[in-house]
């Protein structure tokens, strides 16, 4: 009796999917299909140029900036845009979601955040995309996990004529297209952290680097331009290089490891801020503060504080509510039919003990 | 009226879900039903039921297999780096990559079976230490990056369409056939649900234990190894990681469908309803528009109540067919 | 003379587990310059003090479950959610006593939960613990809306006074738990539910009732770990835990643990989390690049059956 209806539901279910699917005059998602929505161009040119050193509160001359867009008129209203982040219990997401849903407010437009349950998760990203595209949306921000990963469901996207801006990690396959790319420049931000601090620190010393997740496009970005800076300066020694999943419990762990097998270090560059406060609070509890120097990228409340409390040395923020406000603003071009270049750069802003201050009245609001 | 009212007793827990689910979508979301959502939805289902079907075996014998997630990891991890080495990529160069896929599936599929089936070691012991060391070898030697971007031939196997229906649900429902078939129509089948059923008598009515352990294991690795060709085509990206949390999808998927822990009992039929369902329900609650956070309590939630209501519902009819022994003695 | 020859071969192959970590021990002490050093006790210090104590209550929280037969998946979410809802008590209040109070009882409620569901319904333990992990997990998400907790100094004083808190911590939860489950009634009993629990209940013990408490105690082990790490950590946040049940579960095998019931020791929690702990820590002094650490991990486990059969195999020989 059970099995019977089991086996009356199952058949109903497949029989309807197969049936609807033989119904509808789905094109098949033919290989390489190359649509050409307004401003088709990869943005691959832009970011090799975009190696060089970006000055603090610059951007490179190359890309558009943020502050050259023009937003005098607001297209977006009424409209409804998808939000696609790349987890949403990591601080910096955490942030992007709240920018989003603030400017969303401030735009008049409807949006909605969708992040994987678990972070970084090509697959569910993908699912995530393909469920969407059953209520269409207007128009789709996205941060993908995995550049060349996420290119099927681009591709469904782009079948559907839905634009597409890509944000903070950039989308590489070349069978598929996007709008425009906003982002910090991520190689950048690496190599300008470790500059900094090199410039800040002397000609010499030995360094250990945090490295984020594994596969995780960002972090691998950033390493190689730590490693670019590093190998700039012949009197620093990178001791070691390891993992901590941008978690903090992971880099207390692994810093605590690192410092009793290297009993001299400098500086630790640990790739984000989750990393970069677990090692300060490694540093903090073996009594070394002060004698090592902890620096990271991103910001938030905690890092200003422990920046002021000395815990920190410094940071780099890629500053996510201000690839959000870039990316809106992109997108209000785009739903508004207006021209829009491929690449824009948010710009990428130092915080140390000298402007923590001013930086932090930022989060006060 | 009795009838009427054995028939609806009769409902697992699961099924009664499956129907309230689908009309409580149906009504609270535009073009659930429709064709696109229907695709979506068995689309990111097809890998899950195929390591599901190996993982029912297992599971029938009263045993599991927790190295599913990570052979589909260190599987896919291991053909992309093929496809990547490559460099162009021809039909044959996509074959070998299939190739090599269920063939480390296979290999662990085959350590699983040799040490637990003959060498008797116990289960949770190795298909932990594989799992751990797959995830690990995948780690490794992908240096915890990520391959990703394979060539549309390949993405084929799962992207592609024939008749309008995508091509990964066409490999799932034909690897669910050859498990029926082999299951239910064969003595290997067969001696699975006895060896669930209690491992003395089995062993006494002269089945061989061991052998068919061994190839459960086997069928488990393998199993885990076409799941991992239909993931790799369709996500297009390898890694550490993409196999994480299969292993325990797997098993909420068999025992939702109704096969029971302890052995001896359910079915492929059930397991294939169980992971349509798992993920019609994450379809769903992503389409609601609930908040990411409640839709992991509520995927909990649900999964506790079926399991409660089919629990229940057994005892219940244990005892009252105990009371009927009674009274009627 | 031949008595006492016999003992100490059979002590070496019960114990076959603390073999294996005395062999990782020796091989990374030898193999390294700053592993161990007679004159610079540091990464001992580290291990023993920091690193540990962590392992050794998250295999404890796996074990006591494992020796009713069963297992509690859920140790991860309720570290979780138990160490954040002490945090917000804190931020609300700032008073640590009630904090640790809300926080141990959050843990017993899951860890009650999961015992019910488990003993009184029925429900495969699996399954149960599980569902409960998601159920955590979605919890921890909503109370916290993804953000986290910070700054409660005075807290984490409490712990962080004396370095050798956490060690000290995590041993008195061994030793009660050993007393508790080795030399009380209640604990051969339990043992005696692990075994078999229908035979059990018919002999009058009341097998449900202790199977409840078995994952209540899991529960309470889980929060008081929780609230350790987040004074480790200064910060409370609902990814905490994420791989924890893994962890746990390797910690609580490799040390010996079984999960058919009453095969397992409060020792093994002990060695599991030991072995973890050098591990871990040795490779990265070898210079094993981290990614390589999960497949070691997956090695040991099967290197440890591997020997324990070889070690009985000598025993039947030998007699």
């Amino acid at each position: 009796m059970k099995k019977k209806l089991l086996g009356v539901l199952l058949t109903a279910v497949v029989t309807t999917s197969l049936l609807a699917g033989c119904g509808s005059s789905e094109e098949p998602a033919a290989p390489a299909a190359q649509e050409e929505p307004e401003n088709v161009e990869e943005a691959e040119e832009e970011t090799e140029a975009a190696g060089e050193v970006a000055e603090p509160e610059e951007a490179t001359e190359e890309a558009a900036t943020s502050e050259g867009i023009d937003t005098s008129e607001n297209y977006l209203e009424g409209k409804k845009i998808v939000v696609l982040l790349k987890s949403y219990t990591h601080m910096f997401w955490v942030e992007a979601a709240n920018e989003a849903e603030m400017l969303a407010d401030q735009y008049g437009c409807e949006v909605e955040i969708l992040a994987p349950t678990v972070a970084n998760s090509n697959e569910e990203q993908i699912e995530l995309l393909e469920n969407s595209l059953v209520s269409p949306p207007d128009l789709y921000i996205i941060v993908p996990a995995d550049s060349q990963g996420i290119a099927p469901a681009i591709a469904e996207i782009n079948n559907e004529g839905i634009p597409i801006v890509n944000v903070n990690t950039q989308i590489t396959d070349e069978s598929v297209s996007y709008d425009s790319y906003v982002s910090a420049n991520q190689y950048d931000l690496g190599y300008t952290t470790v500059s900094t601090a090199i410039e800040k620190l002397g000609e010499e010393g030995k360094a250990i680097v945090i490295f984020g997740k594994p596969g995780a496009q960002t972090y691998m970005e950033r390493d190689e331009g730590a490693s670019a800076a590093f190998a700039e300066h012949a009197g620093w020694e990178v001791l070691d290089n390891q993992v901590a999943n941008g978690d903090r419990n992971e880099a207390m762990t692994v810093m605590q490891t690192l410092m009793t097998k290297y009993s001299d270090i400098d500086l630790v560059y640990a790739e984000d801020g989750e990393m970069a406060l677990g090692a300060a609070e490694a540093i903090k509890a073996a009594g070394k503060e002060g004698e090592i120097k902890v620096v990271g990228d991103n910001s938030s409340v905690e890092i200003c504080d422990a920046i002021k409390s000395g815990a920190l040395y410094m940071v780099y923020d890629d500053a996510a509510w201000s690839q959000m406000e870039t990316g809106f603003k992109v997108a209000n071009l785009v739903l508004g039919g207006q021209s829009v270049e491929d690449t824009y750069y948010s710009p990428i802003y130092l915080v140390d003990s000298d402007n923590v201050e001013e930086y932090s009245k930022r989060y006060d609001e | 009226m009795n009838k009427v009212k054995n028939f609806l007793k009769g409902i697992s827990g699961s099924s009664w879900a499956g129907i309230a689910l689908i009309i409580f979508f149906a009504v609270a979301i535009d073009n659930y039903l429709g064709s696109r959502n229907l695709m979506n939805i068995l689309r990111s289902t097809s890998a899950l039921v195929v390591v599901s079907v190996g993982m029912t075996m297992a599971i029938l014998l009263g045993e599991i297999d927790m190295s599913v997630g990570g052979v589909i990891t260190i599987s896919a991890t291991l053909a992309g780096m093929y496809m990547q080495a490559a460099g162009t990529v021809t039909v044959g160069t996509v074959v070998i990559a299939v190739i090599i896929c269920c063939l480390v599936g296979l290999a662990f599929g085959l350590f699983n079976g040799f040490m637990i089936g003959i060498k008797k070691f116990n289960f949770w012991l190795v298909t932990f230490g594989s799992m751990s060391i797959s995830f690990g070898l995948a780690k490794g030697v992908t240096n915890g990056g990520v391959i990703s971007g394979f060539d549309k031939k390949f993405q084929w196997i799962s992207t592609g369409r024939v008749l309008g229906i995508s091509t990964c649900i066409i490999w799932a429902v034909i690897i669910c056939i050859i498990s029926v078939l082999i299951l239910y129509k064969t003595r290997f089948g067969l001696h699975i649900y006895a060896i669930g059923d209690s491992e003395v008598c089995a062993a006494n009515s002269g089945i061989n234990v061991r052998k068919t352990r061994f190839w459960v294991y086997a069928l488990s690795g393998l199993t885990a190894g076409l799941a991992a060709v239909l993931l790799l085509a369709r996500t297009n990206s390898a890694g550490a990681t993409i196999g994480e949390g299969y292993e325990f999808s797997a098993i909420a998927a068999v025992v939702i469908g109704g096969t029971a822990m302890e052995g001896g009992k359910g079915g492929f039929k059930g397991t294939i309803f169980g992971a349509i369902f798992i993920s019609a329900m994450k379809n769903g609650l992503q389409l609601i528009g609930l908040s990411n956070y409640w839709q992991q309590v509520l995927l909990g939630v649900v999964i506790i109540a079926i399991i409660l209501y089919d629990v229940i519902n057994a005892r219940v009819r244990f005892k009252k067919s105990l009371r009927r022994v009674y009274s009627e003695g | 003379m031949k008595a006492e020859k016999l003992n100490l071969k059979l002590l070496f192959i019960k114990g076959s587990r603390v073999v294996v970590l005395l062999v990782l021990f020796i091989v990374f002490s030898v193999f390294t310059e700053n592993f161990f050093r007679f004159d610079n006790w540091s990464n001992i210090g580290n291990i023993l003090l920091q690193e540990a104590p962590f392992y050794m209550m998250l295999a404890l929280a796996m074990v006591i479950p494992m020796i009713v037969g069963g297992l509690d998946l859920s140790v991860g979410s309720n570290i979780s959610l138990s160490s954040f809802v002490c945090a917000m008590v804190i931020r609300e209040t700032e008073n640590p006593l009630l904090a640790i109070i809300a926080g141990l009882m959050v843990g017993c409620l899951i860890g009650t939960l999961n015992g019910y569901m488990i003993a009184k319904i029925g429900v495969p333990p699996f399954v149960a613990t599980y569902s409960m992990d998601w159920i955590a997990k979605g919890a921890v998400l909503v109370i916290s809306k993804g953000g986290q907790i910070t700054g409660f100094n005075s807290f984490r004083a409490i712990f962080n006074s004396w370095r050798g808190t956490y060690l000290l911590i995590s041993l008195v939860f061994m030793v009660l738990a050993w007393i508790l489950y080795t030399k009380t009634v209640f604990g051969k009993r339990t043992y005696c539910v692990g075994c078999n629990a229908e035979a059990a209940r018919i002999s009058g013990m009341k097998s449900a009732q202790i199977r409840i408490l078995a994952y209540l105690a899991s529960g309470f082990v889980a929060a008081m770990t929780g609230m350790m790490y987040i004074s480790k950590l200064g910060a409370a946040e609902p990814t905490l835990g994420g791989a924890f049940t893994m962890e746990a579960i390797a910690a609580a095998l490799i040390g010996g643990a079984s999960f058919v019931g009453a095969k397992s020791k409060i020792s093994n929690a002990l060695v599991g989390g030991l072995i973890i702990v050098v591990l871990n820590n040795g490779l990265i002094h070898i210079g094993v690049p981290g990614v390589w650490q999960d497949c070691a991990q997956g090695v040991i486990i099967i290197a440890a059956i591997l020997l324990e059969r070889l070690l009985e195999k000598m025993q039947t020989e030998r007699s």
